[in-house]
């Protein structure tokens, strides 16, 4: 590992997840044979990532293990890609530095792993909690993006609006009195923190795979639709934004006719209005990545249990699938 | 009563409480956002939401919900008109879930001006 490298075991990984997900969204005829050739040097380090790390369960696996099938599919690609299809060429760079991040994990691990243990210190404490409230700032600039240009006549989705008021009084029944917040002593009483902790882990951890979903169906959904006033006006500004950034593709563009703001007509996101929401929502993604990273001591579902040696539960293996399949859930759209 | 069966009066009037609950949820967010990532306001704000969102359900697609922007910049007090339109509706008859949208609307009330929202 480089000596400047300052990244955590947690942030290497985030950064992976985030790399993977930028590369699946630019897949293509054109990146494919570049992707190819990078392929098998991926899986072969994250091979050696995964045999360093001890198994989330000391119970006998109930399953053969993924990685030695995809270990066995990564050497038939790179045969394949050796003497035929796609041949030589350069490798795609992104998947490049992920298998440099894995194996710059795979050596933290093997240096430090088996000298952590498991607590969660104040510092940590901090640190997690500037993460959240950047993270909070961010979903907050987009949820506000999003209301603007939803149409005044729409309805809410019922599910998405009963779910909101669950989760409202789930925080005011926890943490809330009817002066404010509640203090720590009180919050504590009322439920069991070790409960609490793996749900505020799984949430932070689900934060980033909504994250990406939403950037998706801002990127690439074309049947979004707002009032023509608001897109004037949000064009303009993105326009101006771009603009100030290089980009002068939107220079001189009239985005919504006259007779379309007249009657506040819905009409279809402009270019500029989709660059504002993925740029707002590639804050979120940053934000909630390094909220993950900061918060992987929490993961361990055992994390209350007594001390014992070995790497923190965070860099134990997890036969969970948490792939997301973003063509199934961006196909769910917005419903407001 | 179903809420297909409401009358032109009660549609207009629960559109303006959906406008009403709106706005003051924008206001909301927007003290919340000031006052920092960790303001219990937001919990006010997203209460607010939630029964501007009640508020609109209730009214039938057909039914337009666009109209003037209420007039106002405090949200306790555009939470306690809406729950006084809201009294006027909730008459022997109408829909269950207009008297319960005016329970909610009358707790936002109540904590916009004594709790956390305040």
């Amino acid at each position: 590992v480089p000596a400047s490298d300052t990244r955590t075991v947690g942030e290497l990984l985030a950064d992976c997840d985030a790399l993977a997900r930028d590369t699946l969204l630019d897949v293509g005829p054109n990146t494919g044979p570049a992707m190819a050739r990078a392929w098998g040097e991926v899986v072969q380090s994250a091979a050696q990532l995964w045999a360093v790390l001890p198994p989330a369960s000391l119970a006998p696996a109930s399953g053969p293990d993924p990685m030695v099938r995809l270990r066995v599919l990564g050497e038939g690609l790179g045969r394949s890609t050796a003497g035929r299809w796609p041949g030589p060429g350069p490798q795609d760079q992104r998947l490049l530095e992920i298998a440099r991040n894995l194996s710059d994990t795979r050596e933290l691990v093997e240096r430090y792993g088996r000298d952590v243990q498991p607590t969660i210190d104040p510092e940590m404490t901090d640190r997690l909690t500037a993460r959240l409230d950047a993270s909070q700032v961010a979903w907050s600039r987009l949820a506000k993006r999003w209301g603007e240009l939803t149409s005044p006549d729409s309805r809410p989705d019922p599910a998405l609006a009963r779910a909101a008021g669950e989760v409202r009084a789930a925080i005011a029944a926890t943490a809330s009195t009817p002066t404010g917040w509640a203090t720590s002593d009180q919050i504590a009483s009322r439920g069991d923190l070790n409960r609490t902790l793996r749900s505020l882990h799984l949430s932070i951890v689900g934060a980033v795979d909504i994250a990406h979903v939403a950037r998706e169906v801002a990127a690439t959904q074309p049947t979004l639709t707002a009032p023509a006033r608001v897109i004037a006006m949000r064009a303009q500004g993105e326009a101006e934004i771009a603009r100030e950034q290089g980009v002068n593709a939107y220079d001189g563009i009239t985005w919504a006719t006259s007779p379309q703001i007249a009657t506040n007509q819905l009409i279809p996101l402009p270019g500029p209005v989709h660059r504002g929401l993925v740029n707002l929502t590639s804050d979120v993604i940053a934000t909630c990545n390094q909220a993950v990273a900061t918060a992987a001591p929490l993961d361990p579902s055992e994390s209350a249990q007594p001390k014992k040696s070995g790497p923190p539960p965070a860099l134990r293996r997890s036969g969970q699938d948490r792939t997301m399949r973003p063509q199934e859930r961006a196909s769910e759209g917005f419903r407001r | 009563v179903g809420m297909e069966q409401m009358d032109t009066e009660v549609v207009e009037t629960v559109a303006g409480v959906a406008r009403l609950l709106r706005h003051a949820a924008e206001l909301a967010w927007t003290q919340a956002d000031v006052a920092g990532p960790r303001s219990s306001r937001q919990l006010l704000a997203l209460g607010i939401d939630s029964a501007a969102d009640e508020a609109s359900n209730l009214l039938p697609r057909r039914d337009r919900l666009d109209g003037p922007t209420p007039v106002g910049d405090n949200p306790a007090e555009l939470l306690a008109s809406a729950e006084q339109l809201l009294r006027r509706i909730c008459v022997v008859g109408a829909p269950s879930r207009l008297f319960g949208l005016r329970v909610l609307v009358a707790e936002l009330v109540w904590e916009a001006n004594t709790g956390a929202g305040k």
